[in-house]
């Protein structure tokens, strides 16, 4: 995984998350944090729960430090900024279909990191 | 005589302002330096001949604040504000005096600044490495800490000796300073690690407590125990010291993986692949 970190910093615009829409701008250095942290909990709940996936959690943190390298944003930010979605989702929702949201959710960050990767 | 003591109590900041070679010449200074290239500017509409040109305050404004717009805005708006200030207590003809007067004097400092001996800084240390102003001068310059910690890191694995001062250290310690929190992040994890498990200053509180924060929070997110972290940074270190003992290192900015990107090339010249070759 040495190489991990020079793919990372020349592919980092090419990380599009399954919620932004197709014809969105080119990510903002906030908002690929944010996913980034995003995938990162995801990976972490599905993880514990378990999902059979190829990159683990701690890839995704990799993700995040090499992001908060480059760009200089707050990585444990984005990271509470997502629990904190996803515990009010499965207030909102219910815990039973929060987890499975994430459980497939797991699985488009896998194909991410995978092309993230490549 | 108000006109003597205004000018006496602005001239001496200006006098600072100019004269000071260092890149620290703030940015609170600027709006004297633009005074300055105004004062000059109205002089030589007067038709008062005068050896230096507003040109020349002007480029030295855009020096100190690295044309910065925002800045620009707010020296004139400080010094509008201040003339039309003195012109409303003492009248035009007082300010005309008065803005010739800091043109003559601004004239006067900048030939004297010129005929300062340039300062020859000291490029190189005792032991070969750059010096620790020519360090500072590159990092004011450039803005690029991370590089320099880098460097210094690098050029010192093991930390400084504990019983002799070291300038590059102190220097490392004001820089993380300066560079705050958010900056620190962007700093390479060799930089932080081995900052933060060797001595590099003597006394320096803020910064300790900066890069201690930083390196908890990579920790963190490597998930490393202490134990762990400090056999991390060890290694690195007797890394570094190996590579500076064989003296076979790549260029500063490179002390991350030992990995470089080759590319296979067809006959054509087309660039088929890329593949990476790492040491060890």
């Amino acid at each position: 995984m040495r190489s991990f970190s020079l793919a990372i910093c020349t592919t980092v615009l090419a990380i599009t998350m399954p919620a932004v829409p197709l014809h969105a701008k080119d990510p903002s250095p906030q908002q690929l944090m944010d996913m980034a942290a995003g995938c990162a909990y995801i990976v972490g709940i599905a993880e514990g729960n378990n999902v059979k996936l190829n990159y683990g959690s701690a890839d995704w943190m990799n993700v995040v430090r090499q992001l908060e390298r480059v760009t200089g944003l707050d990585g444990e930010q984005s990271l509470k900024l997502a629990k904190a979605k996803y515990n009010k989702r499965a207030r909102v929702m219910g815990a039973d279909e929060a987890l499975s949201h994430m459980k497939s959710r797991s699985k488009e960050c896998d194909r991410e990191m995978a092309v993230i990767q490549s | 005589m108000t006109s003597f003591r205004l000018t006496a109590i602005l001239i001496a900041p200006l006098c600072m302002a100019i004269v000071s070679h260092a890149a620290k010449a703030s940015t609170d200074d600027s709006e004297l330096i633009y005074e300055c290239a105004l004062a000059l500017d109205f002089a030589a509409r007067k038709g008062v001949q005068l050896p230096v040109t507003s040109a020349r305050a002007m480029t030295h404004f855009s020096e100190v604040t690295r044309n910065d717009a925002a800045l620009l805005r707010q020296a004139k708006q400080m010094i509008d504000a201040s003339w039309k200030n003195y012109k409303k207590q003492n009248g035009s003809e007082e300010l005309d005096k008065y803005v010739l007067l800091v043109a003559q004097d601004c004239a006067d400092l900048y030939v004297e600044r010129a005929a300062q001996p340039a300062q020859q800084q000291a490029e190189m240390n005792g032991l070969g490495t750059l010096s620790a102003a020519s360090l500072r001068t590159h990092a004011d310059r450039t803005g690029d800490y991370g590089a320099v910690a880098d460097y210094l890191v690098y050029h010192y694995p093991y930390g400084k000796d504990l019983f002799k001062d070291n300038a590059d250290g102190d220097l490392l310690g004001k820089m993380i300073v300066e560079v705050g929190a958010s900056g620190l992040r962007r700093w390479s994890d060799e930089a932080v690690y081995a900052i933060a498990n060797k001595f590099y200053w003597q006394y320096n509180p803020p910064a300790t407590r900066l890069i201690f924060a930083e390196y908890q929070r990579r920790m963190r997110m490597q998930r490393h125990t202490e134990a762990e972290a400090q056999r991390w940074a060890q290694r690195a270190a007797d890394d570094r010291a190996a590579q500076a003992r064989q003296a076979n290192a790549k260029a500063v900015g490179s002390l991350g993986n030992g990995c470089e990107n080759r590319k296979l090339i067809d006959q054509r010249g087309v660039v088929t692949a890329t593949y990476s070759v790492c040491r060890r």
